[in-house]
């Protein structure tokens, strides 16, 4: 082939996938039907307040909305975030992984994964991130939801939203977390088990306003 | 009788149907087509260069890039111009590339799948004689490409520890009574953190390009060039250490206000010249090296 055919060629290749690429429908927002309000102030026997430190969960200001809550139980406490994040295909909008967990004043951070069974299925993976501090360690276990499907991997959570993007041209999700201070628990491994506790009912009682973005739709 | 002889560029390349006088013009709009695509993705990126000064090396790779091709024009030139059949599906696979990464939100995978669109193209229009000049120089364009600051981010936190263990060795050997609690040393009277700000990893991609733009500068064995380009990160982290552990014997000896010298508060730089010191003296020893080897 001459090498005005292969310019052509070229040209043609490059000029398909730019028409591709300007014309693709634009990212739309969510419309989270139902508020975060909806939360229920009391799961499984844990009562809630309003607002939880900043210190052990702190705030994105990339987040569209959030909603903060201590619960307690018998003398443990476990304080909650979940945070609504919209348009995260632009990298300026997207919620930050600096932001997940606390890391300033801490000597130490360990990450394990929990095995948590969310919807009475199989069980998900979820990180957990534990930071000594000189108050003693502090666990931060979260999730990123797609509608109702829940990411415990951070990798596995990209990857998840560039499908959604790119075939669903929506960019919604949920962070859920949780901070459990270890001495309210004990040992860390009772802090930890926690989790397996409260995140259930939790997710349950986030189910329909995560599916109410329309984002993620299917099983967890 | 008497033969007819065809010019040289034309027996070079037979199936080049241009003007033999104009032969690289297509390449060059081949080129320019590429780069036009990609007006969109580079800005982020400059910005991104411009934010974080770990990445400010991004803003000189590219004209070293050039340099590096600039610097074989006329070995290029020489060349005929023929098509390889690695080319189209290079093209091919870069422009997925980037359809996946401008259309998904992953800015990473759009200006990695670059170098890739240029090598496609060279090999496409020009073949694999140009592309052996030039592949070194596209090659370096994915110096200027910030990593995913996810996968930056675990490996930062991982540095710290190994930075700060070493350090508190380090410290130990030199007699400076220390306590190391992950990232924290705990010296008399005062604590130091081996901070993310302190890690060398964010500054891989520019110790990496420095070693590899060393070991173009003069006439080098193949294996030297490689060994210099591995070894330049390796160094990199040597040098964080040891600017670490004389920040903190300073400290020990002078007090806080030894943080205040120039060696901690310019660390990117004092890292950045401790390595290229440690480069020169790592190549004189290979050269002399690779001297002993020749055969008389």
């Amino acid at each position: 082939m001459s090498l005005r055919g292969r310019l052509a060629i070229l040209l043609g290749l490059i000029g398909a996938t730019a028409v591709a690429i300007g014309l693709a429908p634009e990212v739309r927002e969510g419309q989270w039907g139902a508020g975060l309000d909806a939360l229920p102030t009391e799961v499984a026997g844990w009562t809630s307040t309003a607002g939880a430190p900043e210190w052990a969960l702190p705030v994105d200001p990339n987040e569209k909305a959030a909603l903060r809550r201590t619960y307690r139980r018998a003398g443990q406490v476990v304080w909650v975030s979940v945070a609504l994040f919209a348009r995260e295909d632009d990298p300026k909008r997207r919620g930050s992984i600096d932001r997940i967990f606390p890391e300033a004043n801490t000597s130490r951070i360990d990450r394990v994964a929990i095995p948590v069974i969310l919807n009475g299925a199989a069980p998900v993976r979820l990180p957990a991130v534990v930071g000594y501090k000189q108050g003693g360690p502090l666990a931060v276990v979260y999730w990123r939801q797609l509608g109702r499907r829940v990411y415990g991997g951070d990798y596995r959570y990209r990857l998840a939203l560039m499908r959604e993007i790119l075939f669903r041209r929506q960019a919604d999700a949920m962070l859920v977390r949780l901070g459990i201070p270890a001495e309210s628990g004990g040992a860390l491994e009772d802090a930890l088990s926690l989790v397996s506790e409260i995140a259930p009912p939790l997710y349950a009682a986030l189910a329909p306003i995560a599916a109410s973005s329309g984002a993620g739709r299917g099983r967890p | 009788m008497t033969s007819f002889s065809p010019p040289a560029a034309v027996v070079k390349s037979p199936a080049m149907p241009v003007g033999p006088s104009r032969p690289w013009i297509p390449l060059g709009a081949g080129v320019a087509a590429v780069l036009g695509i990609y007006a969109p993705v580079v800005p982020a990126m400059v910005g991104e260069w411009a934010a974080f000064p770990n990445l400010s090396h991004g803003f000189a790779i590219p004209f070293i890039a050039a340099y590096l091709i600039w610097a074989r024009r006329e070995r290029i030139a020489g060349e005929a111009l023929e098509s390889s059949p690695f080319g189209l599906p290079l093209v091919v696979l870069g422009l997925a590339i980037l359809a996946l990464g401008s259309l998904g939100g992953e800015p990473f995978l759009a200006r990695v799948s670059l170098p890739v669109m240029l090598l496609g193209t060279v090999l496409f229009l020009a073949g694999a004689r140009v592309a052996r000049h030039v592949w070194a120089g596209i090659g370096f364009l994915l110096f200027m490409i910030p990593l995913p600051y996810l996968m930056l981010k675990s490996l930062t936190y991982q540095f710290q520890l190994i930075d700060a263990g070493a350090s508190a060795r380090a410290l130990s050997w030199l007699g400076v009574p220390v306590f190391r609690e992950g990232v924290f040393l705990h010296l008399p009277g005062i604590t130091l953190e081996v901070a993310s700000v302190c890690s060398s990893v964010p500054a891989i991609a520019a110790l990496t390009a420095l070693g590899a733009a060393y070991g173009q500068m003069h006439p080098r064995p193949t294996w030297l060039r490689a060994a210099l380009i591995v070894a330049a990160a390796p160094l990199g982290f040597a040098s964080n250490i040891v600017r670490i552990t004389l920040t903190a014997v300073s400290v020990y000896y002078f007090g806080p206000v030894a943080l205040d010298n120039v060696i901690h508060k310019f660390n990117g730089t004092t890292v950045f010249l401790m390595t290229v010191v440690l480069l020169v003296a790592l190549d004189a020893v290979m050269l002399r090296v690779a001297a002993r080897n020749l055969p008389r």
